[in-house]
């Protein structure tokens, strides 16, 4: 039972980092009907940063965390404009081939610059320490700072999307262009911000998951394919579906690899991605009949 | 009265809003009947689910007496009910010419022999050529629907449309962006087909022509099924004139 | 020029596969060099899954990103029944891969087909995963993580296709054939069903097309092609694991198509060309032909959508025009002085 419950803590945790990098992938959906594959290796390149800010120049995790999330904020804005203000209005395909390349570069320069594929670990506040619950459950500090923090940015972020202007406009260009236009809506101002919290979103997320499991040029792959199942899951552009969802998904997964075994807790993601297209293809907050 | 379409308890639902509620009625053989409604009265959505483009949550519709709603779209289409739509749609890259022959292939042979409107005799070239000179679009044969004007556009639609042979033709706001004028001019040809037996049910929302034009109406709001009546009789309706006085002020 | 020497149809085509054909031999017979040997099976093999593969991303404008998981399904199911659990002979092994890889295509395309989009492209790309950790995980069949070896080359008789020059012609053969069934689908009803899927696949099913069913065909066909594509790696590398089967392969699919010209046959063919010749002229650069792959990727999609082929194209009809444009300011200065 508490052995149990220690997977449950940890899949939690698992789960709200994965639903940080899948919210920033929702966002960009939800708003622009773009699928952005360059998320992932912003995730790998936030964990960087906070890498060398923190591990490198010995600073405090959450000013490598801050730093991350600016830097791939700013990484956000720098696509938007060289690459998908272009796309608009292009075909699905586009969007994602781009959105390739871009991966491959970006990858390609963390190697380049780091040059091996090297785990490299990132100081984490507390990084020894732990709470002990009943007999043998056990949270360490790192965690409990990883969970703290997601749930700060998820109120922020809902702040930011249902309570200030910025958000209303948001809302109002994902339901077209139109009616945004209609609001008076500058449209390019919009677009960078956008693309700036869901590349923060993305930063945010590689530091945690960098702070948990170290930082490698590879360990961008895995969350975004991830953060992809998860918003198909929480049905796309829904960012209570992908924090929903990213919940389930890392319970799941911790619950199977540990019971089961870790090759079946890979295919978990995949089994409920199936699962999920053949009953429900538009996903749990996702509106049926409306097909992208 | 012999009716060819058999609408019974139609009904769809999104999420939590009911876009179409329990709604029946019959189309009689070779009229021209329509189906009018405020924007958002779900009037697209109940054509959507007749052509199968979405499926019914519940109900049936019955096509010459064959259900045709577990059919899948292309099965609907080849049994005989052809649709257009309310945003212009033929197939980009090709010539008028090409969409027309496009669905002749897929549609089959026309199989009606009862029916005798423009385009149903004959071989394929004969057929298309046919349509072509009816809708006077001989001239645009090789151009792209990007390069006509909106007026030939809406008519290389309903020409694509009557090559599959149907029995019925659906035709969602075919109207739009359209004069009086043109309205009237794509009005005569549809009546030249009616005469040839085709049965059409016209769906739009600009009262004045479909008064004027449809034998039959029914008027649907907030996806139900309102009134229905001769012209005069909607005209009347108390709860019909509400509607759109409502929904127009 | 050309339609006027071949006026039909047919007629360019059996010149135009004459040609493929002549170049395909003279190849064989002029390289014997085995590094480049090697190149020009893996651009063939390449090419057998890419074009097929172009059909479905191109002309019906599906972009699987799961091909990887099919080609290793097609090796896999050699080096399995080839080596790993039985001893059956590698020509009855490559049509039971084909099948194999042909029922799960199929299958699968029921689930996958009620995707379109981004939602299908991702789709895919989850089932090359799975697929791929399949490959790591099912050691019985596959040998896990340290794979499959001794996979053998086909023989005829005596006559073993072992040495590269060898391999080289069965790998023509099949490149041949991959492009002719890809041309000869591409051309009649199915390519003006693909063409009308791509433009707008409600309307074609609101004029009598079974959409589904030609999904489905064209999904299955370009697996099976690109099942057989692994079956021939294998047997060429005579050891597979699990790394050659990542998404990387789905998504250098994907690459050739786009780079070479989406929605043409030809623009696969270029594409893997290309980028064999692109890959050996920066392989001196080290990590970084990566990032020039991913730029050109980026510049293409973003500027160039017709790709390498799109282009040749192009740059043809400009010089047609400014022939024409020349000849026919000839003939009004002749008609000027007469």
């Amino acid at each position: 039972m508490s052995a149990f419950a220690q997977q449950l803590i940890y899949g939690t945790s698992y789960g709200m980092n994965l639903a940080v990098a899948a919210a920033g992938l929702a966002l960009l959906f939800g708003v622009y009907r773009v699928i952005n594959l360059a998320h992932g290796q912003l995730i790998m390149f936030g964990g960087y940063i906070a890498y060398v800010v923190t591990t490198g120049l010995g600073l405090h995790f959450f000013v490598g965390f801050a730093a991350a999330m600016v830097a791939m904020g700013v990484a956000g804005v720098i696509l938007e404009i060289s690459v998908f203000r272009i796309l608009q209005r292009r075909p699905a395909t586009d969007q994602l081939l781009a959105s390739l390349g871009v991966y491959m570069m970006i990858g390609i320069l963390a190697l380049r610059i780091w040059g091996d594929f090297e785990a490299r670990p990132i100081n984490m506040p507390g990084e020894e320490g732990a709470i002990l619950l009943g007999k043998d459950i056990r949270i360490d500090f790192a965690r409990i700072v990883t969970i703290a923090i997601t749930i700060a940015v998820f109120a922020v972020l809902y702040f930011v999307v249902y309570r200030t202007h910025l958000g209303r406009t948001m809302r109002a260009t994902a339901q077209g262009p139109e009616t945004a236009t209609l609001m008076g809506i500058r449209k390019r101002e919009v677009a960078a911000l956008v693309f700036f919290i869901a590349g923060a979103l993305g930063g945010a997320a590689g530091a945690m998951l960098g702070g948990l499991f170290n930082v490698r040029p590879d360990m961008g792959f895995q969350p975004l394919l991830m953060a992809l199942i998860i918003i198909i899951f929480g049905g796309m552009g829904s960012l209570i579906g992908a924090i929903i969802a990213g919940l389930v998904l890392g319970i799941l997964y911790n619950l199977t690899v540990f019971y089961v075994g870790s090759k079946l807790g890979d295919l978990v993601p995949f089994a409920v991605l199936l699962i999920i297209l053949m009953v429900r293809p538009q996903g749990l907050f996702g509106l049926p009949g409306r097909r992208a | 009265m012999d009716p060819i379409l058999e609408i019974r308890d139609l009904s769809k639902r999104f999420g939590g809003v009911e876009a179409v509620k329990a709604v029946s009625f019959d189309v009689p053989r070779g009229s021209l009947v329509g189906l009018i409604g405020p924007n958002g009265a779900g009037k697209t959505t109940f054509v959507n689910l007749v052509s199968k483009h979405e499926s019914p949550d519940t109900g049936s519709v019955l096509l010459d007496k064959r259900p045709i709603h577990r059919l899948p779209s292309f099965k609907v289409a080849r049994t005989g009910l052809a649709r257009t739509y309310q945003k212009n749609r033929l197939f980009f890259e090709e010539s008028v010419s090409e969409n027309i022959r496009t669905a002749m292939i897929w549609g089959g042979a026309a199989k009606h022999q009862d029916l005798s409107y423009p385009g149903l005799k004959g071989k394929e070239e004969e057929r298309t050529a046919e349509l072509m000179e009816f809708f006077a679009l001989t001239a645009q044969r090789d151009a792209l629907p990007s390069g006509l004007s909106h007026l030939h556009r809406r008519r290389a639609e309903v020409a694509q449309a009557l090559a599959l042979a149907p029995k019925l033709l659906m035709l969602d706001e075919p109207f739009a962006g359209f004069s009086r004028e043109e309205a009237f001019d794509l009005i005569d040809h549809l009546k030249v087909c009616q005469k040839g037996g085709l049965t059409m049910l016209l769906i739009d929302h600009n009262m004045e022509v479909m008064l004027e034009v449809c034998e039959y109406l029914f008027v649907m709001h907030h996806g139900a099924l309102l009134a229905s009546g001769t012209s005069a009789e909607v005209r009347a309706n108390p709860e019909v004139i509400n509607v759109y006085l409502g929904a127009e002020t | 020029m050309i339609e006027s020497l071949l006026p039909t149809r047919s007629a360019r085509a059996i010149v135009g596969w004459s040609i493929v054909a002549a170049i395909l031999v003279l190849l064989w017979v002029l390289v014997d060099n085995n590094y480049y040997l090697r190149l020009l099976i893996s651009a063939g093999i390449a090419m057998i899954g890419v074009i097929p593969f172009g059909l479905l991303m191109g002309h019906m404008g599906y972009m699987a990103m799961g091909q990887g998981g099919f080609i290793g399904v097609g090796a896999y199911v050699v080096g399995c029944l080839t080596v790993q659990r039985f001893e059956i002979d590698i020509w009855a092994a490559l049509p039971i891969a084909i099948m194999v890889v042909g029922a799960l295509a199929y299958a699968f395309s029921f689930a996958l087909f009620r995707l379109r989009g981004y939602h299908f492209s991702i789709g895919t790309l989850a089932l090359g995963q799975l697929l791929y950790l399949a490959f790591d995980s099912w050691e019985w069949a596959t040998g896990g993580p340290h794979g499959t070896s001794g996979i053998p080359r086909p023989a005829i008789g005596e006559f073993v296709f072992a040495t590269n020059s060898r391999f080289l012609i069965i790998v023509s053969v099949f490149v041949f054939l991959a492009g002719f069934t890809s041309w000869w689908l591409a051309r009649g009803h199915v390519g003006r069903a693909l063409n009308a899927i791509r433009q707008d696949e409600d309307l074609a099913g609101a004029r009598g097309l079974d959409v589904l069913r030609y999904k489905q065909l064209i999904f299955t066909f370009a697996a099976v092609w690109a099942g057989l594509a692994g079956g021939l790696y294998g047997s060429m590398q005579i050891s597979i694991d699990p790394s050659s089967f990542t998404i990387w392969g789905s998504f250098q699919y994907v690459i050739y198509v786009i780079i070479g010209g989406a929605g043409t046959l030809l623009g696969p063919v270029i594409g893997v060309i290309f980028i064999t010749v692109l890959d050996q002229l920066i392989a001196d650069v080290g990590v970084w032909n990566q990032m020039i792959l991913g730029a050109l990727i980026v510049i293409t999609v973003l500027f160039f959508r017709g790709g390498l082929w799109g282009g040749i194209r192009m740059l043809w009809a400009l010089a047609l025009k400014n022939r024409s444009a020349d000849r026919s300011a000839v003939s009004t200065q002749a008609g000027a002085a007469e």
